[in-house]
């Protein structure tokens, strides 16, 4: 391995990550890397500004409560071993601005998420951070779409959509020294 | 087989870990451009030392263009310190250790809280004590903020300038 060495860390997790809730909240943002003029990251795993070009910014999509989740798998490589993040979001739709906008976000490729997780955190889904490249040549993309419309009066109608990319990290965590009220006040200003 | 000296490879070493503003560097350009300028034909075992060899030569040749000292004029505020800025448009990495004018002006735009004048000094930093500085210490601060003074002033009237400012 010359040239090449390994940087570990201690890690004695704190009350709060061994006793962390799963799930997210039924809201999430999307935006896309292309509309990106710069990403802020903070030491070690987190993101502290996206800087978006005029006009442009995230979109707000909302479900319900314990219905969207995650989870990142190891992808091991010759070289390098990446980590595909998933973000599985359940979207409802019937009109057909609400069909058109689940349409778009099917098609939508190099997308990012940020979630709102029931621990309190907002986690960054498709931002990359390397060190060999930048993360605009990363991004996730629908990789999976189901729209079940049921058959009993009571079965669910829903879309179950997952959006997938592979990174150099797991999701990141989004500001994390400023209150959860004060970052979700910021995305909510960068929506359009 | 065209091989490298040892010294060869030390400075590309250092040049390479040098800020270099376009981290995307155009590897077919270089390669073209390297066999244009050494007059060899590039073999696989040896060809990514090569390249790391034309980019020495090409950071020589082009110093102003791609080597941008870090900014004297900018800094990141203390409290941004460890803060990493990518701008992809630009191919940029923006650390405190590598921000240069241009990436600073950039920043005020985008996210001015980051960034600060140094003569405006750190929101954090003490004031400097001019009366316990010697004469040849606060030339040197003048020097460098890049103000001009007249050389022959007392102590006592460089005091008075420097505060002045």
């Amino acid at each position: 391995m010359a040239g090449c060495s390994n940087s570990l860390q201690a890690l004695d997790p704190s009350c709060a990550a061994l006793k962390q809730k799963g799930g997210f909240d039924k809201r999430f943002y999307v935006g896309n890397i292309a509309d990106l003029d710069s990403v802020t990251y903070g030491t070690q795993q987190e993101v502290t500004a996206f800087t978006f070009a005029a006009t442009k910014g995230f979109k707000k999509i909302i479900g319900k409560r314990l219905k969207n989740g995650a989870e990142t798998t190891l992808e091991a490589g010759d070289n390098v071993n990446m980590r595909v993040q998933n973000f599985n979001s359940i979207l409802y739709c019937q009109s057909a601005a609400e069909r058109l906008a689940v349409e778009e976000l099917m098609d939508a490729e190099d997308i990012f998420i940020v979630a709102e997780s029931n621990a309190g955190t907002l986690e960054v889904f498709g931002i990359n951070k390397g060190t060999n490249s930048q993360f605009d040549n990363y991004g996730l993309k629908a990789t999976a779409g189901t729209w079940n419309q049921g058959i009993l009066l009571n079965d669910p109608n829903q879309v179950a959509a997952t959006f997938s990319g592979e990174f150099e990290n797991l999701p990141l965590i989004y500001d994390e020294g400023t209150a959860l009220a004060t970052n979700i006040a910021a995305l909510d200003a960068q929506v359009v | 087989m065209h091989k490298l000296s040892n010294e060869i490879r030390r400075q590309i070493k250092a040049a390479v870990s040098y800020p270099f503003e376009d981290r995307k560097t155009n590897k077919s350009l270089l390669v073209q451009l390297y066999e244009e300028v050494f007059f060899i034909k590039l073999c696989q075992t040896c060809e990514n030392e090569q390249i790391l060899a034309y980019i020495k030569l090409h950071r020589l040749i082009n110093p102003k263009k791609e080597m941008k000292a870090p900014s004297k004029k900018y800094r990141f505020k203390s409290k941004y310190e460890d803060v990493v800025v990518q701008v992809p448009k630009y191919r940029w990495t923006i650390t405190a250790a590598t921000l240069t004018d241009k990436q600073a002006e950039y920043l005020l735009q985008s996210q001015p809280k980051l960034i600060e004048e140094v003569s405006k000094g750190s929101e954090d930093s003490a004031p400097v004590d001019f009366e316990s500085m010697k004469k040849a210490e606060l030339q040197n601060y003048l020097d460098e903020k890049g103000v001009k003074f007249d050389s022959s002033l007392k102590k006592s009237e460089l005091v008075d300038f420097v505060k002045s400012l």
